[in-house]
Formats: C-alpha cells, sequence, structure tokens
C-alpha cells in the first residue's frame, strides 16, 4: 500500500510507519541517571574515606564526577586541581580503597648528591643576602617533576596522567608521547585477552602544574580513592 | 481511510515522544533526576513525597557520613605546609587565615664517604603536631653538617651549637623537624633546607604567637 506525497512521491505505509517509528530513536533522550546506584556508590566512599580521615593520613580523592583531584588529609582538602579532560579505559572501577604502588615516567626526577665541601680550604660561604639567581642551587623542585606519567595501584588500576603545557614542542612530545601510549595500550590489551585479566585505566588531563603537583605529593603507599560518573555520565 | 492513516501516524507520534514529553505532564522524570552532589547535602534535607525510601535513606546516610568526615577537621587553628610550592598556611576549619612564603627540604641525598651512613633532605610529609616551642633557639648542629662542610664530627656537644641560625622562634614538629627562621631570606620559596621548614621573621612570629602546643601541622 502507498500514499502520495504533496509533490505527488508515493512512499510505502510500512516505510512511512518505520520512520515514524525510529524518529524518536534518533532524537534520543539523555540517559536518566540511576540515583539509588549513585548514591550507593557515594556511600561506600564516604565510608572508606571517613576510615582515612580517621588516621591522621594523606590520601587523594580522585572526583571524576566533580572533575577534580583533590589531596585530603583529616576530612580538609589541602589541594584541589581541576580535571581538563578524563576518559575510563575498560571498566568503571569499584568504590573501594586502593593503594598507589608506583609511579612510572619516561624522565623520572632525579635526586642530588650533595657535594661535600673541603674544610681545609678557605669556606665558600653562601652569601646570605644573594639573590636566588647568583647562588648555586642544587635542590629538587617542582619544575623538575614529570607532566606526563602513570600510576599504578594495588589493584592493577592505571591512571595515566597528561598535561596541558603550552608551545610545539610540548604539542610534538604530547604526539609522540599518545604514538607510543597507543602502542604500549595495543600490546597491554593483548596481553590482557591472552591472561584473561581484566583492567581499567583512567587518563587524565590536568594542568602542567597540577600535573606536577600530583607527582610531588602523591607518595608512593598512599591511599586513593576513585568517585566514578553519575550513572547518567557513563 | 487517508483519515486512518494520519490517526495512526499521529498515535505513532505522540507515543514516540512520550519520553520526551514525559516531563511536561509531571511524570516520573523528576524522580530520576540526577542528585545533588552528596558533599553539598546539609543536614535532614526536605525530601519530595515522590522519593523512593531506599534513596531517602542513602541520602541522609551519606549526609551524616559527609559531617562526620567533615568532623575530623583540625579544631582552632592549624598550619597546612605544602613543600612543592613552599607555602605555609595558616588556617581555621576551611578558612586560610595567612599564606607565608617558606623554604622546605631540597630532596638531595649526602653520603658520608667515610662511613657509608646518608641522609636525604625532605621535608616529611604526614600530619604532625607542634611539640616544643622556643625563643631565641640555638642550632645544635648535627653530623650531616659537618659532613656536609668536610669538617670533622666534634665530640664536646658545645662545639655544635651555634646561636642566631634559627631565628627567634623555633616550632617542634617532631623527629627532630623544626619550623624556624633563616639567615636565608632571599632564598624563600626555593626547596633548600635540610628538612626543616623555614620562614621569614614576621611568619614565624605570627605562627609562633598563634599556634598552641598540640596544635596540627598538614605537610604535603
Amino acid at each position: 500500500m502507498e500514499i502520495a506525497l504533496p509533490n505527488g512521491v508515493l512512499v510505502s505505509l510500512p516505510m512511512r510507519i518505520l520512520y515514524f517509528l525510529l524518529l524518536p530513536a534518533l532524537l534520543s533522550t539523555p540517559a536518566l541517571a540511576d540515583e539509588e546506584a549513585d548514591l550507593q556508590a557515594d556511600n561506600r566512599l564516604f565510608q572508606i574515606e571517613l576510615r582515612q580521615a580517621r588516621a591522621d593520613r594523606l590520601y587523594v580523592l580522585l572526583d571524576l564526577r566533580e572533575r577534580a583531584v583533590s589531596l585530603k588529609s583529616s576530612g580538609v582538602t589541602l589541594k584541589r586541581m581541576a580535571i581538563l579532560d578524563e576518559r575510563v579505559r575498560g571498566a568503571y572501577p569499584e568504590p573501594k580503597l586502593r593503594q598507589m604502588v608506583k609511579k612510572k615516567s619516561a624522565r623520572p626526577p632525579r635526586r642530588q648528591e650533595v657535594r661535600i665541601q673541603n674544610g681545609e680550604e678557605e669556606a665558600r660561604p653562601l652569601r646570605p643576602s644573594a639573590p636566588p639567581q647568583e647562588m648555586e642551587l642544587q635542590a629538587l623542585e617542582l619544575e623538575q617533576m614529570p607532566g606526563r606519567y602513570r600510576l599504578v595501584l594495588d589493584d592493577g588500576t592505571l591512571i595515566s596522567v597528561r598535561s596541558e603545557g603550552p608551545g610545539f614542542w610540548a604539542a610534538l612530545g604530547r604526539g609522540w608521547s599518545d604514538f607510543w601510549g597507543g602502542i604500549g595500550r595495543l600490546g597491554r590489551g593483548s596481553w590482557n585477552l591472552l591472561t584473561g585479566r581484566r583492567q581499567t585505566e583512567v587518563v587524565l588531563t590536568l594542568s602542567l602544574q597540577d600535573a606536577r603537583q600530583l607527582y610531588w605529593s602523591f607518595a608512593e603507599g598512599a591511599a586513593c580513592l576513585i568517585r566514578t560518573p553519575s550513572t547518567q555520565d557513563k | 481511510m487517508r483519515l486512518a492513516l494520519v490517526a495512526v501516524v499521529a498515535g505513532l507520534l505522540l507515543s514516540g515522544f512520550y519520553g520526551l514529553l514525559r516531563p511536561l505532564f509531571g511524570g516520573e522524570a523528576k524522580e530520576k533526576e540526577a542528585p545533588p552532589p552528596a558533599q553539598a547535602v546539609s543536614g535532614p534535607a526536605r525530601i519530595p513525597a515522590r522519593i523512593s525510601p531506599a534513596v531517602a535513606r542513602l541520602r541522609a546516610a551519606n549526609a551524616s557520613l559527609s559531617r562526620q568526615i567533615k568532623a575530623q577537621a583540625p579544631q582552632g587553628e592549624y598550619a597546612v605546609i605544602d613543600t612543592a610550592g613552599n607555602r605555609v598556611y595558616l588556617r581555621r576549619g576551611e578558612e586560610t587565615l595567612a599564606e607565608m612564603v617558606a623554604s622546605c627540604g631540597s630532596g638531595n641525598i649526602l653520603e658520608d664517604p667515610k662511613t657509608g651512613r646518608s641522609w636525604v633532605f625532605d621535608t616529611p610529609r604526614g600530619e604532625f603536631r607542634i611539640e616544643s616551642k622556643l625563643t631565641d633557639p640555638v642550632w645544635m648542629k648535627p653530623d650531616w653538617a659537618f659532613i656536609e662542610e668536610g669538617e670533622e664530627i666534634p665530640g664536646r656537644p658545645g662545639d655544635r651549637a651555634e646561636p642566631g641560625m634559627m631565628g627567634d622562634y623555633a616550632l617542634g614538629i617532631g623527629k627532630g623537624y623544626f619550623i624556624h627562621g633563616t639567615l636565608y631570606k632571599r632564598m624563600l620559596g626555593r626547596n633548600v633546607s635540610h628538612g626543616c621548614v623555614r620562614l621569614g621573621d614576621g611568619d614565624l612570629e605570627r605562627l609562633y604567637n598563634t599556634l598552641p602546643i598540640g596544635a596540627r601541622v598538614i605537610i604535603f
């Protein structure tokens, strides 16, 4: 059976019905949040956080819902860093206590050994009033921390941190790193497929300063809490 | 016939767009709205009639947990030390009363070539308390200070004393670490210390006068 459109074109009725049936799907409504599931996840995370806060230990809260990384202690936020972009590869992490066990970076910062002065020679006192650039500074500082690195948690979850550095060379470095990161992911994915292992990788983009700060402050052995996005955003 | 077709199409359209139109008719869309962030919940909130009992219970439980977490925060004034930014923040609750430029540990390593002993000049991180408050402190040079300068370690304790190096005040936070003054004021803001936290004279005095013995010091 066919019906005629005003311009004379004939369209079959089943096709028209199909079109109208599919139309709502094309204009799909946003997914609705499962509030109870979100609240239950929050509840488990709050209970874990309360234990950490009572233990007077530094911990990191990775809030993928509010897009922020917070360094906390005793329930107090010491430093809050905005997540510029986030991606989760693999299953969303369950709300549970994790520990950061290793930092991996192509260029990890190196501590310097103090050069021992010769006590018999004339001492070379540093002039207290000399400006910093005149003084020979031998120290490990924030600027030496990497802007791209990977944090390995005790359950195998990976947190890959990237940073938005300015300039051409930074962009080139990002491209280079993305290329090798992609190859690494392919290798890990193949290995996980063969061994039947499931791994989650959270990819975070922070400002360069925040990425360095996180590397500096997130000590190995410190607790990490991950709050996943709302069920609406998953 | 044509009228019947129009009626069928209109019916399909309406049913198809039901999801879109549902909120306009006051359907269950309100019940499924994304919840406000749990941290923002304060006190027993007014619960709309359509919220399920399970959701209401969870909201109340989360609000209670959030309050308990916040209650772990230090009472009164306390200090937060950012070793990366070389800053000391004097805080009360969530409020920052003062931001001070400091010098924290250099992170360098010293190894004694004679004995093989080694030191890492990091400012320790974690939670501490003010254990002692000193005026006109005298620096008793530890072994590493002599080794660093290539000098012999003296046998008599009196030979270790160096007055005037630590400023007018020192606040002990345990394990031999202090918040104290410095002669090297131009280096404030850089990581140059051997693990202690150095401050300028005015800031040190304010911290000394504000923080009592037992006050919390959080270092990250």
